[in-house]
């Protein structure tokens, strides 16, 4: 019999990808924002920035990458 | 904001996040970087009046130093992906053991004469990303290959990479570099030595420092020598390059002498010399390339013409902590470091596929090397330099570094003064960057304390060169290429302590300078 595999996110190297990306283009979305006064968005983008830093910081890491 | 015992030990507390989750707990650079990112984000809303405004200009401030690394990093991992593809990894490291027959001699070789020439190209931990892999293919392990690269290119670092660290010293303080350049070249070309003997010890043992310390004496005193002579005579951004370039031929020069020659290991596997010429040819582009962007001054005009800079505006903190408005680094993409790596990259497969070197697929495999090591390098470096950017716009960074030259006596503060150094380079991954931290405080202490300014700003700036190779965002460089990324904190725990021995000796070299020489400046 199989053991039962286990379904929990971890933040594999493949998943840090998108992370990177995201990392990357969020906060040039963000100096626009910034410069075009529109500080609602502003304020998203910069929620967002920080739940990816959250998202590094408490995902388990797949040692296996 | 205030000084006193809780404001410094709050900003302090990101630094203390990052260490304690590396050295304690072994955890990635990246997981300990974003940690440390929010402990300072909390830190400066609750403490230090951060409004969420200057906390994202900060992070857009962190992302556009991060481009500038992350360009080279990808580019760095690209090349060496690609040699390592090629089989030239293997070829280098086989024939290595031709030259000597010691292995403390080829790891010097390595670890200490080629990882500072390539830091005269680019920093950034590019050269331990480049140098750690031949050392693994030499039989060490990951972890010991890149403490070793780490540890033996870091006194090359003030005036390597066309010295930037340096001109960023001279901007920021206003003093030339005639005034800075003689002392900090002395300072760091006390550190050479060490750093070698350092290198050896670990390479093999202490039999294998006994083999070689007068080759390690000699080709130190060369070193020290060159760089001192390029530095004071105004060529400091050739000096650190120029010096290694100098220690590699003496050393080859003297390994032919019957008092050093070694006899090849029995295990040596001299790869005929015409595909070992074609296999390290990348290299060989990338230093032409390199050099000739940089020194040819028509070429340099050209490529540089194209650039891009953010306009940054005057942030403000609840409590008046003012960061004035700027314009970023400009960014050229011409003559980028990354862009003179990308461009050997592609002229060095073009010789590989001619050749024959790469097999079918070869390209597919490469890619995904390169996106698997870069997503984790990339996160660490993007989340260490927000760290250091929230910290600098709330200013946590400047009461740091006021505390610890208010609390420290004239006397004793020389020898203090290459800590802050390093405790700049360390936060941002950067000797440039802790240029230009803490040059000003540091001139202004110095004078205000009536001490040698040039000898307390060679003391900054040498603790910077040796300190940054211990930066987290260095170090997660560096591990990117030989499979330990998420273990960096296995290489912090061992690089910490033997890397404060060089700053040690310079602390002490500094203190004893200033209780001789007396004030001035």
């Amino acid at each position: 019999m199989k053991p039962k595999q286990n379904h929990l996110p971890t933040l594999s190297m493949r998943a840090s990808f998108p992370l990177l990306i995201l990392e990357l283009s969020l906060p040039l979305c963000l100096f626009a924002a910034l410069n075009s006064e529109k500080m609602m968005l502003a304020k998203l983008l910069f929620g967002l920035i920080t739940a990816g830093m959250l998202a590094i910081l408490i995902l388990p890491e797949n040692p296996k990458g | 904001m205030p000084l006193n015992l809780l404001t410094w030990l709050l900003s302090l507390l990101p630094l203390v996040v990052v260490m304690v989750l590396m050295l304690g707990f072994r955890a990635s650079g990246k997981r300990a970087s974003a940690a440390g990112w929010v402990s300072a984000v909390l830190v400066s809303l609750l403490a230090f009046g951060g409004t969420w405004k200057v906390l994202a200009y900060a992070q857009v401030k962190a992302l556009w130093m991060s481009l500038d690394v992350l360009y080279i990093v990808w580019g760095a991992l690209l090349l060496y992906n690609l040699v390592h593809e090629a089989g030239a990894i293997q070829a280098i490291s086989a024939w290595l053991p031709s030259v000597s027959g010691d292995k403390a001699v080829q790891v010097l070789l390595v670890s200490w004469l080629m990882v500072s020439f390539l830091q005269g190209m680019g920093g950034f931990g590019v050269p331990m990303a480049v140098c750690a892999p031949i050392l693994v293919g030499m039989g060490y392990s990951p972890v010991l290959a890149v403490v070793m690269t780490a540890i033996g290119h870091a006194w090359a670092v003030n005036f390597g990479s066309m010295a930037t660290a340096f001109q960023a010293l001279m901007a920021v303080t206003g003093l030339s570099g005639a005034i800075l350049a003689p002392k900090a070249a002395v300072l760091l070309g006390l550190a050479i030595l060490p750093s070698g003997m350092i290198v050896a010890v670990l390479g093999n043992g202490w039999k294998g420092l006994r083999h070689t310390f007068p080759l390690l004496c000699l080709v130190s005193l060369v070193m020290g020598m060159v760089q001192y002579f390029l530095a004071v005579n105004g060529l400091w951004n050739l000096a650190a390059t120029t010096a290694s370039l100098a220690g590699l031929l003496v050393m080859l020069l003297l390994l032919r002498l019957p008092r050093f020659r070694q006899k090849p290991a029995a295990s040596a596997q001299s790869a005929p010399s015409s595909d070992l010429l074609i296999m390290v040819s990348p290299y060989l582009i990338l230093m032409l390339v390199g050099f000739a962007v940089v020194l040819i001054p028509p070429l340099n005009a050209f490529l540089g013409r194209t650039a891009f800079s953010l306009t940054l505006p005057e942030l403000s903190t609840k409590l008046g902590w003012i960061t004035a408005a700027e314009q970023t680094r400009p960014f050229h993409p011409f003559s980028h470091p990354g862009s003179i790596l990308l461009f050997t990259v592609l002229v060095s497969w073009l010789i590989y596929s001619r050749k024959g070197y790469l097999s079918e697929g070869a390209g597919r495999r490469i890619t995904r090397n390169v996106v698997r090591s870069a997503g984790d390098a990339s996160l660490g470096v993007i989340a260490m330099v927000g760290v250091a950017a929230v910290m600098t716009t709330s200013g946590m960074t400047n009461l740091l570094a006021r505390g610890l030259s208010q609390s420290i006596s004239k006397t004793l503060y020389p020898a203090m003064a290459p800590f802050i150094g390093v405790l700049g380079a360390f936060l941002t991954g950067s000797n440039n960057n802790s240029n230009v931290l803490f040059g000003v405080l540091q001139m202004e202490t110095a004078r205000l304390m009536g001490l040698d300014v040039p000898l307390i700003l060679a003391a900054q700036t040498a603790g910077g060169s040796l300190g940054s190779v211990m930066s987290p965002a260095k170090v997660i460089v560096g591990c990117s290429t030989v499979g330990l990324s998420q273990k960096e904190g296995l290489v912090m725990r061992r690089l910490v302590l033997l890397d404060l021995i060089p700053v040690l000796i310079v602390a002490a070299v500094a203190l004893l300078w200033s209780l001789l020489g007396g004030a001035g400046g």
